[in-house]
């Protein structure tokens, strides 16, 4: 059987005019560059990548809005572009700037023209408002016009209205822009919620704690290219970022004789005087209890810990390279 | 249908929320249009006709072209502020929406405050025809079709100018000059303009075949059927080349991304 | 000359925001162009071939190129489209006032025009539709009262400005605007055709030093010295009420957006 979201040689290439002193001048950019990868119905996929990598393209593609130069795409046996209005019926999206609200309707009458645009019948869609509007907290603001919401209110609304006619794929392109912690921890709970009510999830953010704490399965897009395909975990493994050791010495020995600072340069460390703090890098074919036995037979130790490389590090390491 | 019911309802209810406001907006900017009108008012005081049509024929001609126009910014008000959705990029979003994309420009938004624009075309037409001594129940009928088939008129005239923007992306300007000038222009007799301004006004821009012709046919000044029934020659060809336009900017649209 | 080197950096920058546009505007300047010849072949049909045409022609010539100096000023001089937007919110922060503000923005906006679209208007009809030159000795007090009209619309339009951040809705503020300097800033006609007191009470009305005084000083039809004691008087009263009613209004300024 073939895979809900299959992409194959996706290619787009911009072109754009720069004005110089007698003609104008142009110029391709190549966006997203021979993009492959397939995602498996009920997955929640996070796409990351630097600012200008390629991931807005990519979701305009994949809802549909964009043609792409070349390349084949199939969603849940559509082709977004060729096919767009039988497809859109089962998509939702968000795109994190972009209101998809009436701006001087309120909340509520935005719900209501929706429905009529996806013929959601009456039943179902007291259910499904009821849900969302409980789940997402949006009963404070129901009746306000658009324009006076705030921007993490906003958003919340702008994520109910790409529900109400309960899609099965859902494409969201920065959603927690402007969330405070209280209400992103909501909604991450709530994305999470409906992954496991079997929505295939399409998320680009640029927050990784985000990525961390939902996806299972990550890409990741540099220049228009894809270069890591697979799950969190393997992509921590095979950065093969060395953990880190950090100890803080006691008052009476801060400094360090011949022997400690051999130890420190085995262990590729770092002291820093000022709060008596060392960092060691443990890479995984060291022990970490043979060298906890040698720091505490040579050092004053007042603090001990282990600190394993967060996934920012991993990514920032990426993005660099 | 729904979907216009819809957006109908809720448009009404919210624009209606503060009932002073709403009349007053819908009192002034009525006024503001008449004001136009008050002007043409003020010459013909001074002078008899204006190349041999009167003022209630005048007034008539106007009020056709307005009243369509005002019906067009009732409904099209989207449509005419199409520009602010290609800058915004948010016309991406309605490309995700089962509902063909010129309806849901055009469902942007009902300005009712339109009614006002309407509310003295009319007026200023049912005086003109009692003022011209054409009144009768016959002319009222005609006079009606004359004003549906202008708004569709202006409405055609609209989606081939807002097509533009799927390349320009901005189309105000455009929009400034061909459908507020050559409508300013139709509000007066064709014969006072210069042969070339003759020719743009019926077939390139054809306002004048909204309310000039069918006027000319109306007030005995010619008795060729045409010019009865130019508006409807006039939308058989407008009509299906406006919306093949907007085909090929959405397709243009979404194969350069906003 | 210090105090008002902020207000030049102001205006030089909203002269610059205008030139990315400037095709734009070469559009509605062609737009602009054609009311003009509207209102040029009304006149010409009413008056025929005669010595007061051609005086007429250049009146309604000069006045429509002037419009976009002294009555086409963005709406509300940019504040309502800065409530709405919420960027009011960094204007109210700087340490000049809003009326320092606002006036050396519509400053720079306005030099802008008249570079991009009074003079190529101008020159059209020069070119196209006859207008007369001024006589030498009438080009200066008509810039300077060409000036002052501007500074009247300003003002004017600053009070739409006002009516927006007090009501957050520009229709009716703009809808008043657009009707009294419609029917009163003597665009199309001179007040001689006004009908009755109108006649009189029109070229003393705040609305006629924008149009009808400047470009009968063009035409040198009225003494140099009343027309500026006409403009300097509203300017004066024009300014006293915008200090108090900005005062008024700023302490209940409400900001939108998020
Ligand atoms: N409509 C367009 N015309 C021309 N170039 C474009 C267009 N849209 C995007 N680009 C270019 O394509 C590249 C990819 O842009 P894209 O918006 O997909 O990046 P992104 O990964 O979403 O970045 P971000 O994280 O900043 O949102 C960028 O170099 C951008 O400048
Ligand atoms: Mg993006």
């Amino acid at each position: 059987m073939s895979d809900y979201i299959e992409v194959k040689k996706l290619c787009k290439t911009y072109t754009v005019y720069k004005r110089k002193k007698l003609r104008r001048e142009k110029r391709l950019i190549e966006a997203v560059k021979d993009v492959n990868f397939n995602v498996k119905r009920g997955e929640f996929l996070g796409y990351i990548g630097p600012n200008g990598a390629g991931k807005s393209t990519t979701i305009k593609m994949l809802t549909g809005i964009l043609t792409p130069t070349s390349g084949e795409a199939s969603v849940a046996g559509y082709c977004p572009w060729k096919h767009r209005k039988a497809y859109v019926r089962n998509l939702g999206a968000i795109f994190g700037q972009k209101t998809q609200l009436w701006w001087d309707l309120p909340v509520k009458d935005s719900y209501a023209v929706l429905k009529a645009m996806y013929k959601v019948p009456d039943g179902k869609f007291r259910n499904q408002l009821n849900y969302l509007v409980e789940r997402l907290e949006i009963t404070e603001f129901y009746s306000q016009p658009v324009r006076q919401l705030s921007l993490g209110q906003r958003m919340r609304a702008e994520l109910a209205a790409s529900l109400i006619h309960d899609p099965e794929i859902l494409f969201l392109d920065e959603p927690t822009i402007g969330l405070d912690v209280v209400s992103k921890h909501g909604v991450l709970k709530f994305l999470r919620e409906l992954n496991e009510n079997g929505k295939t999830i399409f998320l680009t953010t640029h927050d990784l704690n985000d990525i961390e704490t939902l996806c299972k399965e990550i890409l990741i897009i540099n220049h228009g290219k894809l270069i890591y395909k697979g799950t969190l975990s393997d992509l921590k493994k095979m950065a093969g970022l060395p953990r880190l050791l950090k100890i803080r010495l006691k008052e009476d020995s801060f400094r360090l004789n011949e022997e400690q600072k051999n130890i420190l340069d085995d262990y590729s460390g770092y002291y820093n005087e000022e709060n008596r703090e060392i960092t060691l890098k443990l890479f995984d074919s060291q022990n970490p209890a043979e060298l906890a036995k040698i720091l505490f037979q040579k050092f004053h130790i007042e603090d001990f810990k282990i600190q394993e490389p967060g996934i920012e590090e991993v990514v920032k390491d990426i993005y660099r390279n | 249908m729904e979907t216009f019911k819809a957006l109908f309802i809720a448009s009404l209810k919210s624009q209606t929320e503060y009932r002073f406001n709403f009349i007053m907006d819908i009192i002034l900017s009525g006024l503001a249009i008449f004001s136009d009108f008050m002007i043409t008012l003020v010459i013909l005081s001074n002078f008899k006709d204006m190349a041999g049509w009167n003022l209630g024929e005048i007034a008539l001609i106007y009020s056709i072209i307005e009243g369509g126009w005002g019906i067009f910014r009732l409904f099209g008000e989207g449509l005419h502020r199409f520009q602010e959705l290609t800058l915004s990029g948010r016309f991406d979003v309605m490309l995700i929406r089962p509902v063909s994309t010129v309806k849901q420009v055009m469902l942007q938004k009902f300005q009712f405050r339109r009614l006002g624009v309407i509310g003295q075309a009319v007026g200023v037409g049912i005086i003109g025809a009692l003022y011209a001594d054409m009144a009768s129940p016959g002319f009222f009928v005609v006079y009606c079709i004359l004003i549906v088939l202008s708004a569709m008129l202006i409405f055609s005239v609209n989606l081939i100018l807002s097509a533009i923007a799927f390349w320009t992306i901005r189309n105000e300007d455009i929009l400034v000059l061909a459908s507020y000038s050559m409508r300013t222009a139709a509000y007066y007799p064709l014969n006072i303009y210069a042969d070339f301004v003759k020719i743009v006004l019926t077939f390139i821009v054809p306002m004048a075949t909204a309310a000039y012709y069918p006027m000319s046919y109306l007030s005995g000044k010619t008795d060729s059927i045409f010019a009865l029934i130019a508006p409807i020659l006039s939308l058989i060809v407008f009509m299906p080349l406006s919306f093949w336009l907007w085909k090929q900017g959405e397709k243009h649209y979404s194969s350069t991304g906003s | 000359m210090k105090a008002f080197r902020a207000g030049l950096a102001i205006s030089k920058n909203s002269f610059s925001r205008n030139r990315i546009y400037l095709l734009n505007h070469i559009i509605n300047s062609v737009g602009s162009f054609i009311f003009g010849y509207i209102a040029v072949s009304i006149w010409r049909a009413l008056l025929g071939d005669s010595p007061e045409t051609s005086a007429m022609v250049t009146y309604v010539m000069v006045n429509q190129a002037g419009v976009w100096i002294t009555m086409f000023l963005p709406y509300g001089a940019f504040l309502f489209q800065k409530v709405n937007d919420g960027t009011i919110a960094f204007d109210v922060l700087r340490p000049c006032g809003l009326i320092y503000m606002t006036f050396f923005e519509m400053l720079g906006h306005v030099f802008y025009n008249f570079v991009f679209r009074y003079i190529p208007i101008f020159c059209l009809g020069f070119l196209i539709l006859g207008v007369e030159l001024p006589a030498l000795n009438h080009l200066l007090p008509y810039i300077l009262s060409l000036f002052f009209g501007f500074v009247i619309c300003y003002f004017l339009n600053y009070f739409v400005g006002l009516w927006a951040l007090k009501f957050l809705n520009i229709t009716g503020g703009q809808a008043i605007y657009y009707t009294l300097m419609n029917f009163f800033n003597g665009c199309m006609i001179p007040a001689e055709y006004y009908p009755g007191i109108l006649k009189q009470i029109m070229p003393l009305t705040p609305f006629a030093g924008t149009s009808y005084i400047p470009t009968y000083v063009y035409l040198g039809k009225i003494p140099f010295l009343s027309a500026f004691a006409i403009q300097g008087f509203w300017i004066l009263i024009l300014g006293c009420l915008a200090c108090v009613l900005t005062a008024k209004v700023q302490k209940t300024l409400q900001i939108q957006g998020g």
